[in-house]
């Protein structure tokens, strides 16, 4: 231990703040060093601070204006930040809600006004979408089946099925080639299925092959 | 460990508070009643910290209420492990030491201007002169003589009475640096008292 340690611990020393090795080390050097002895002693002198003398009725009304102050400077601090989270609830959150009081049900009142007006025309709107969609979906289909009946009225392509059959639905009938049903050769005009449609189950020859060739008119 | 109080600038608060963490306890339950414990137990401590800093109650109470108000704000203020009242001096040191500087770059009465604290106006000017004639003797006139740092630390250890743990939290140095400023600041106002003594 030196004298520039002890310097630097004078302060804990004298307040108790150092352990007991330290405290035995810095009792030896100051049995040896006068002026750190003079010194320890000098500081260890310093007389007690004097308190402020303030009036104890200025320093109660002090205290009491300063909770009252407080609480609005806390309650302008919260309008000013809009922080919720932090909005009071508890013993000193009464002073402060006293503050917040007009401004908050005034601000709240009018959140939920515009929030209802708000709402009630959103869905209003929501509502008109959904029954335009649902009326548009409905003409689609209307349009689909006035179609399908349209075409349903005007019959087959397959005119020479038809006229042969003179039936909405046509009954088709396989004909030998070049005849027209009645054992007479096809009139000109006359659709004649081709060859290889004419050839049916009976001669082993499957029916869906025939697809594949277009009838041939006959001129 | 036990302390030789040498010093004795706080006004010594007679009404019992309870523990930091104790109204950290009351806190998670209830915050704005933890707040209101916290406040009751440090508002006089900090006012006055701030007054021995500004020198001027109105700006003292307006520094106290701004560390109140930040407080209100911090989220961290009811934590397990957060150091209140370390966080509580170290915004007030800092705001006062913000106020000082300013004012000297400014000048006082340009301060005194536009101030928002209108109340207590004869409170404060009771205070202010009660600081007054404290400035102009005894170990108040010495501190002045100091160096902010060197009186800071006094404030802190011997007026406000924090441990050395809290005085290294509050103004973010080491347990070592605050045991030899504390030291230096000690021995530098002996000397001061002496230099005033009459010959």
């Amino acid at each position: 231990m030196n004298c520039w340690r002890v310097g630097n611990l004078i302060a804990p020393f004298i307040d108790g703040e150092l352990d007991e090795a330290e405290c035995l080390a810095i009792a030896d050097h100051l049995e040896q060093c006068d002026t750190c002895a003079e010194t320890v002693e000098a500081v260890a002198g310093l007389p007690d601070f004097e308190r402020v003398s303030v009036d104890p009725e200025v320093e109660s009304q002090l205290f009491e204006a300063f909770d009252t102050c407080l609480a609005q400077r806390i309650a302008h601090s919260l309008l000013s930040e809009d922080d919720e989270e932090l909005a009071p609830t508890g013993t000193f959150g009464t002073l402060i809600r006293r503050e917040l009081k007009v401004p908050v049900a005034l601000v709240a009142a009018y959140t939920g006004v515009v929030l209802l007006l708000g709402g009630g025309i959103l869905l209003n709107y929501q509502r008109v979408d959904d029954l335009q969609t649902a009326v548009s979906e409905r003409d689609a289909i209307i349009d689909t089946m006035r179609v399908r009946l349209a075409d349903a009225e005007a019959g087959p392509n397959d005119s020479f099925l038809a006229a042969e059959t003179g039936a909405d639905t046509p009954n088709i009938v396989f004909l030998p080639a070049g005849t027209n049903g009645t054992g007479l050769p096809a009139a000109a005009g006359t659709t004649v299925m081709p060859a290889s449609f004419q050839l049916g189950p009976a001669n082993g020859t499957a029916w869906r092959n025939a697809a594949l060739e277009s009838p041939r008119v006959v001129h | 460990m036990g302390r030789a109080t040498t010093l004795k600038l706080v006004p010594q608060t007679q009404e019992k508070h309870p523990s930091d963490d104790d109204i950290k306890v009351v806190a998670r339950t209830n915050r704005d009643r933890g707040f209101d414990l916290l406040v009751r137990k440090y508002r006089d401590r900090i006012y006055y910290h701030a007054l021995y800093i500004t020198k001027d109650s109105e700006e003292a109470f307006d520094v106290a209420q701004d560390v109140f108000v930040r407080g209100y704000h911090e989220s961290r203020l009811f934590d397990d492990g957060f150091l209140t009242k370390a966080w509580l001096f170290r915004v007030c040191t800092n705001r006062c030491y913000n106020i000082v500087r300013d004012r000297n770059r400014r000048g006082g009465i340009l301060d005194r201007l536009g101030k928002s604290t209108v109340v207590l106006q004869e409170q404060h000017r009771a205070i202010d002169d009660v600081m007054a004639r404290e400035l102009t003797e005894g170990m108040a006139r010495a501190m002045e003589k100091l160096s902010p740092e060197h009186r800071t630390i006094l404030l802190l250890r011997y007026f406000d009475d924090l441990s050395y743990k809290e005085i290294a939290d509050v103004l973010d140095i080491k347990l070592g640096t605050v045991m030899s400023r504390l030291s230096r600041a000690k021995v530098r106002l002996t000397a001061v008292i002496g230099e005033d003594l009459p010959a």
